[in-house]
C-alpha cells in the first residue's frame, strides 16, 4: 500500500483550535467598463492543525486566487474586496506590508506548480534555500547553508552537496519540484499551501512527492490546504476534501463521508467523469447541455446551468452550504440524499 | 482481428548538436494495432511514447525497422508514403490550442487534408459538415475562428479534423492531458463513439493510466524507448508482470480512499537520461528485485501467451508477490454504486487487499 | 575551461566573417553609379585620359580581378588610397576612428548614465510621477532627429550662453594638441600633462557627446523600463515575494536578470552609433570616421568605405565578443 494512503491519522475532531480560518473570502477581478468579475465569493473555510484540506476544481474555479489571497497576495490585477483570513489570532488581510513579509515563507508558505519557472534562474539552488533561513531565521551565511543542506537532504534529493551549486535549468522536473518543497518545509510553517503541486509530475515521481510531503508535514504537525485539479489524489491523501467551482465552496467533508456518500451533482459529474461511464455522466449532466440558463450567480446558484437537478428555485435563490451529517456540508437545494 | 499496423523493432535516435552523442528515444520497439482496436501506449515523459506515434504517422524518420500499414511498408517520411494511403492513419497533439492555426477558420483547419487528397470542392463541404457534426459541434462553429472556442471544443475540432479522410487508424498522442477532467470525459466519450460507429483503430499515447484502463482493448508499457510488457488491458492491469508495470500501477490513484492498486513493488528515483543507456535492463537502477544479472545484460522478451509479453528476467517473482486482482473492475462497480445513489455495500473493508506486505 | 575555448571558437569565424562583409561591400560600393576617374579629372578630361587613369587605378579589371587584388593589399595591411585626401586610408582611419570612438563612447555612456537609472526608477513605480517623465522622454527622445537637437544645443551653449566653445572640430585651433598615442584627444592631453589641451578637447566634447546621449537613452530606458518590469512580474519574483523575502532582494535578484537585454541593447546601439553618429559629427565638424566614410560614398572614393566598413565590423564583433563575455558572467544557462 502507497505510504501515504496508509490509515491516516485523523486530525484530533474534538480539538477547538483553528490553524486557518477564512471567512466570507471575497476576490474580484476588474472588468473594463463592466462589473467586476467575482472569482471567490464569499468563501469560509476553517482548517485544524495537523490536518490536510483537499481542495478539488476545475481551472478557472478560483483554486489559486484563493491560494494566493490567504496569502494576502491576490493575483494581479484582483482585489480583495471582504473577508477575514485569521491566523495566529490576526486578520492577515489587515497587516501591513513589512508584518506579511515575516509570515510568508515561515510561518505560512507555499508549494507551487511547475517549479522550474518560479525559482530564479541565475541564483543556485542552495543559495535560494540558505536565503530563507537567513531572512527569516536570522541565521549566518554558514549555518543557513548548513540548513539548506539539511533540508535537501529531508525531501531526498540525491548527492544534496552538488544538488546546492545546481542551478535551477539543471533539475528534473521532479527535483526542482523537491526543491521547492524544501522551500516552503525550511522553517517548519503551521500552515502549508500545496498549488497543484504534483501537477506536471510523472505518477511514480507524484506518489514519491505525496509521500513525502506528508511525511514532512506530520512530523512538523503543520496544517495544509492542498490544491489540485485531481480528485483521485485528495482520496488517499487529505482528512477532508472540498469542491470549488467558480469560487465557491460546492460541498466540503471528511474523505470517507465524501467519497463513499457524495451529494453534490458536481462531485457527482467529477466521479464520473473519471470512469468514463457514458451513462452516468450523462445522467450528471443537463439534457442539454448548450441551452445555458442565464444565471445571475451573485442570487442563485453558481452551478445551475450545469446541474440535471436545477429548478427555478436555483436561479433565484442560492443555496447555503448547509451541514447534511456530522461534518458533510452541501450547497445544494437538491442534493442526493443517503439514508 | 488481423493488424493494420506492424511495428518491427523500430529505433529511433537523434544527434545531439555539438557532440557526438546521440538520444536514444526508441530502443527496439515491436507491436501491433488490430482494425478497430484501441492500443494504449503509458509510460512517463521521456519514455519516447510520443517519438513513436510520430514515427508511424511519418513526421519522424526512424534509425532503423519497420513499420507495415495493411501489408505495405511506412518505414519513410510522409511525403514517399503510395498516395493511396495518405489520409489513412491521421494524428492528433496534445494541445489543440496549439495545432490548430489561430487564423483559420475552424471550416477551413477541418477542411484542410482533404485538400491534399484534391477532393473536389463540393464534396469538401458535405463532408466538413459531417465531420463537425459528429464530434458534436454545430455548423455554426465552423465559421469562429480557434480562440473563440474552449480546449474540450477545439480538441473536438482536432478529432474532426483527423476523422475527416475517413482514417483506419488514428494516433492520438496525449489527447486529453491538458483538459480538466469533464471535459476529458466527453472527449473520450466522443472517441468510443467514433470507434463503435466508423471502426477506427487507436494507437492511444497517454501517461494518464486510468484514462488508458477505460478506452483501450489492449496496452503496451514504454520505459525509456523500449516497451517492457503489453497485454490485454485488463490482464495487465490486474496483474502487472513487470515491475515496472506494477510500480507505475501503484502509484494510480482511484477516486475512492479504500481502492488503491497497491503492489509491494516501489520504483525509486527517476527514469535516467536516454543519453547514457545503462547497461542490462533499464530498469535496473530503480528496480527492487533486480539482481546481477539484471545489470549485465538485457532481459529477452517473454510470452505469456494471450499475446501478454514481458522483458523481465523475475516476472514470476513478480506475478507471486502481488495477487492478481482487478481493483480497477471492483472500483469501477463500487464506484457505479455510489454515483448511481446507492447504498455501498457497507463499511468496505479494502476490496481491492491484493498486498501481503 | 569552456570560456576559453568560446572564446577561441568565435576568434576563428571572426576571419570568415570579416571576408564575408568585406566581400559584400565591396559589391555595394562598387555598384555605387559614378566613376572616380571622371571626377578626378574634372569635366574637360579626353577619354584617353581616363581611360589611362582607369588603367592606373586598376579599374579597368573585371570585379573578381580587382576584389582578389584589394585581398592581397589588404593582407599587407594597404586599404588603399583615397583621392581625396591623397594619403593611405589606413592612416587617415588611424587618425579619424579614435575622433569617433570618443565621441560616441562618451555619448553612450551618458545615454547609459540617464536611461538605466530613468527606466529603473520608473518600473518600480509604473504608475507614479517618474513613470511619467520616463514614458514621456522615451517618445521624445525617439522622434526627435539628433542633429536638430544639435543645432538646438549649440544655440542655447554656444550662442547664446557662450558656455561651450564654438562647434568647430575637436580642439582649438589656437591650441597645439597633444602628440598623439591613442589618437583620444582628451587622453592623449592627459597623457601628455597638458591641461590647456585637455580643457579645449573636454570642452569641445561637451555638446556632441550630450546629443547623442540625450537621443540614445530613450531606446535604453525604455528597454531597462520593460524588462524590468517583466521581471518583477515574472514567475520566479512573485515567488521571492510569496517566501515572503525582503523587497530589495526581489529587486535585486530581478536587476540581474533584467541586465542581459539591457546590455545587449547598448552593445547594439554602440555598433550602430560608428557610423549612425554622422549627422552629429557633420554638425559639429567632428573630423570622425563617419564623415571620412560619407564623403567617399558621395565622391566614389571606394577606398575609405571599404576601410571604414572593415573598421567599423572589426569593432562591433569586439563589442559583441565582449558582450557575450558578460552574459557568461550573469547567466548560467549559457556558460553550462
Amino acid at each position: 500500500m502507497p505510504a501515504f494512503a496508509q490509515s491516516i491519522g485523523l486530525p484530533p475532531q474534538n480539538s477547538a483550535a483553528v490553524a486557518l480560518l477564512v471567512e466570507r473570502l471575497r476576490v474580484e477581478f476588474p472588468v473594463l467598463r463592466g462589473k467586476p468579475k467575482v472569482a471567490i465569493r464569499d468563501l469560509d473555510i476553517s482548517i485544524r492543525p495537523g490536518e490536510i484540506l483537499g481542495l478539488v476544481g476545475e481551472s478557472g474555479a478560483g483554486k489559486t486566487t484563493l491560494a494566493r489571497a490567504i496569502l494576502n497576495l491576490p493575483p494581479a490585477p484582483g482585489r480583495i474586496t471582504a473577508g477575514v483570513v485569521q491566523f495566529d489570532g490576526v486578520d492577515l488581510l489587515r497587516l501591513s506590508e513589512g508584518e506579511l513579509q515575516r509570515i510568508r515563507g515561515r510561518d505560512i508558505s507555499m508549494v507551487v506548480p511547475n517549479p522550474r519557472g518560479e525559482l530564479n534562474p541565475l541564483v543556485p539552488v542552495g543559495v535560494q534555500l540558505a536565503s530563507i533561513a537567513q531572512v527569516h531565521l536570522d541565521k549566518d551565511r554558514h549555518s543557513a547553508r548548513a540548513m539548506a543542506l539539511e533540508m535537501l537532504q529531508a525531501v531526498q534529493i540525491p548527492d544534496p552537496e552538488r544538488r546546492m551549486r545546481a542551478y535551477p535549468h539543471e533539475l528534473s522536473g521532479g527535483m526542482a519540484q523537491r526543491v521547492v518543497i524544501a522551500i516552503a518545509l525550511m522553517c517548519s510553517p503551521r500552515f502549508i499551501i500545496s498549488d497543484d503541486a504534483t501537477s506536471g509530475l510523472d505518477v511514480t515521481v507524484q506518489a514519491q512527492i505525496l509521500e513525502l510531503l506528508r511525511h514532512l508535514v506530520r512530523k512538523q504537525s503543520s496544517a495544509m490546504l492542498f490544491i489540485t485539479r485531481d480528485i483521485g489524489i485528495t482520496a488517499h491523501f487529505c482528512d477532508r476534501v472540498a469542491v470549488i467551482y467558480r469560487g465557491e465552496i460546492m460541498e466540503i467533508a471528511p474523505r470517507e463521508s465524501f467519497f463513499l456518500a457524495p451529494r453534490h451533482p458536481y462531485t457527482m459529474l467529477l466521479l464520473a467523469a473519471f470512469l468514463h461511464n457514458p451513462q452516468l455522466r450523462r445522467a450528471w449532466t443537463p439534457p442539454d447541455a448548450s441551452v445555458r440558463a442565464n444565471v445571475d450567480t451573485e442570487i442563485g446558484c453558481a452551478y445551475t446551468d450545469r446541474c440535471p437537478r436545477a429548478r427555478k428555485i436555483c436561479q433565484t435563490t442560492k443555496p447555503l452550504l448547509a451541514e447534511r451529517i456530522s461534518g458533510h456540508f452541501v450547497r445544494c437545494h437538491f442534493p442526493l440524499e443517503r439514508e | 482481428m488481423s493488424p493494420i499496423l506492424e511495428v518491427e523493432d523500430l529505433y529511433k535516435r537523434f544527434p545531439i548538436s555539438g557532440s557526438r552523442r546521440y538520444v536514444q528515444a526508441i530502443n527496439g520497439v515491436t507491436f501491433s494495432v488490430g482494425a478497430g482496436e484501441t492500443l494504449g501506449l503509458v509510460g512517463e515523459s521521456g519514455s519516447g511514447k510520443t517519438t513513436v506515434g510520430r514515427c508511424i504517422v511519418g513526421l519522424t524518420e526512424l534509425s532503423a525497422g519497420r513499420i507495415r500499414f495493411k501489408g505495405e511498408d511506412i518505414s519513410k517520411p510522409r511525403a514517399r508514403w503510395p498516395r493511396h494511403l495518405l489520409g489513412k492513419i491521421q494524428l492528433v497533439f496534445q494541445e489543440p490550442g496549439e495545432s490548430l492555426d489561430p487564423r483559420m477558420r475552424i471550416g477551413r483547419s477541418i477542411e484542410e487534408p482533404l485538400l491534399a487528397l484534391k477532393v473536389p470542392p463540393s464534396e469538401r463541404r458535405a463532408l466538413v459538415a459531417e465531420a463537425i457534426e459528429r464530434v458534436g459541434l454545430s455548423r455554426e462553429m465552423l465559421e469562429l475562428y480557434p480562440a473563440e472556442l474552449s480546449a474540450g471544443q477545439q480538441q473536438r475540432v482536432a478529432i474532426a479534423r483527423a476523422m475527416i479522410t475517413s482514417p483506419e487508424l488514428v494516433v492520438l498522442d496525449e489527447p486529453t492531458s491538458a483538459l480538466d477532467p469533464t471535459a476529458r470525459a466527453e472527449i473520450i466519450a466522443l472517441l468510443m463513439k467514433i470507434q463503435a460507429e466508423l471502426g477506427t483503430a487507436y494507437l492511444f499515447i497517454s501517461h494518464d493510466l486510468s484514462t488508458v484502463r477505460f478506452i483501450s482493448h489492449r496496452v503496451a508499457v514504454v520505459y525509456l524507448g523500449m516497451i517492457v510488457e503489453q497485454g490485454d488491458v485488463g490482464e495487465v492491469f490486474a496483474a502487472p508482470r513487470h515491475p515496472y508495470s506494477a510500480g507505475l500501477l501503484s502509484a494510480v490513484l482511484l477516486p475512492h480512499p479504500h481502492f488503491s492498486l497497491e503492489s509491494s513493488i516501489r520504483l525509486e528515483g527517476e527514469i535516467p537520461s536516454p543519453i547514457n543507456l545503462p547497461q542490462g535492463c533499464f530498469l535496473a537502477s530503480r528496480c527492487p528485485l533486480a539482481i546481477a544479472r539484471c545489470r549485465q545484460e538485457m532481459p529477452p522478451p517473454d510470452n505469456l501467451g494471450g499475446g501478454h509479453m514481458v522483458h523481465c528476467f523475475r516476472h514470476r517473482d513478480v506475478a507471486s508477490m502481488d495477487h492478481a486482482s482487478d481493483t480497477f473492475a471492483e472500483f469501477q462497480r463500487e464506484a457505479e454504486r455510489i454515483l448511481a445513489g446507492q447504498k455501498t455495500a457497507g463499511p468496505v473493508c479494502n476490496l481491492g487487499g491484493t498486498s501481503n506486505g | 575551461m569552456r570560456i576559453i575555448l568560446y572564446i577561441g571558437r568565435r576568434l576563428l569565424f571572426i576571419v570568415p566573417q570579416l571576408l564575408g562583409i568585406v566581400l559584400v561591400s565591396f559589391l555595394l560600393v562598387k555598384s555605387i553609379p559614378g566613376d572616380p576617374a571622371v571626377l578626378m579629372l574634372g569635366p574637360t578630361a579626353t577619354p584617353d585620359a581616363i581611360a589611362s587613369l582607369h588603367r592606373k587605378l586598376g579599374l579597368d579589371h573585371s570585379l573578381p580581378v580587382q576584389f582578389w587584388i584589394y585581398l592581397k593589399n589588404l593582407a599587407h595591411g594597404d586599404l588603399g588610397t583615397s583621392w581625396q585626401t591623397t594619403r593611405p586610408v589606413l592612416e587617415d582611419l588611424i587618425q579619424r576612428f579614435p575622433a569617433t570612438l570618443e565621441l560616441v563612447s562618451l555619448g553612450l555612456l551618458l545615454a547609459v548614465l540617464i536611461g538605466v537609472p530613468l527606466g529603473l526608477a520608473s518600473a518600480f513605480n509604473e504608475r507614479g510621477w517618474l513613470a511619467g517623465i520616463a514614458n514621456f522622454y522615451g517618445l521624445g527622445a525617439g522622434s526627435l532627429p539628433d542633429f536638430w537637437l544639435a543645432l538646438v544645443l549649440i544655440f542655447i551653449f554656444y550662442t547664446t550662453l557662450q558656455w561651450v566653445p564654438a562647434p568647430l572640430g575637436r580642439i582649438d585651433l589656437t591650441i597645439v594638441p597633444p602628440p598623439p598615442v591613442t589618437g583620444v584627444l582628451t587622453v592623449d592631453a592627459l597623457l601628455a600633462g597638458d591641461w590647456q589641451a585637455f580643457r579645449s578637447a573636454a570642452g569641445h566634447l561637451v555638446l556632441p557627446a550630450l546629443t547623442l546621449g540625450l537621443i540614445n537613452a530613450g531606446p535604453i530606458l525604455k528597454m531597462t523600463q520593460s524588462s524590468m518590469e517583466k521581471m518583477l512580474q515574472s514567475d520566479f519574483s512573485r515567488y521571492e515575494v510569496l517566501c515572503g523575502m525582503p523587497r530589495r532582494l526581489v529587486v535585486r535578484h530581478a536587476l540581474r536578470n533584467a541586465l542581459p537585454s539591457v546590455v545587449t541593447i547598448i552593445s547594439v546601439l554602440y555598433g550602430f552609433l560608428i557610423g549612425g553618429a554622422v549627422l552629429v559629427e557633420i554638425v559639429f565638424s567632428w573630423g570622425g570616421a563617419g564623415q571620412y566614410a560619407v564623403q567617399g560614398v558621395l565622391n566614389s572614393d571606394f577606398y575609405p568605405v571599404l576601410g571604414f566598413v572593415l573598421f567599423s565590423a572589426i569593432f562591433s564583433l569586439f563589442v559583441y565578443l565582449v558582450v557575450d563575455l558578460i552574459y557568461f558572467a550573469i547567466d548560467p544557462r549559457i556558460s553550462h
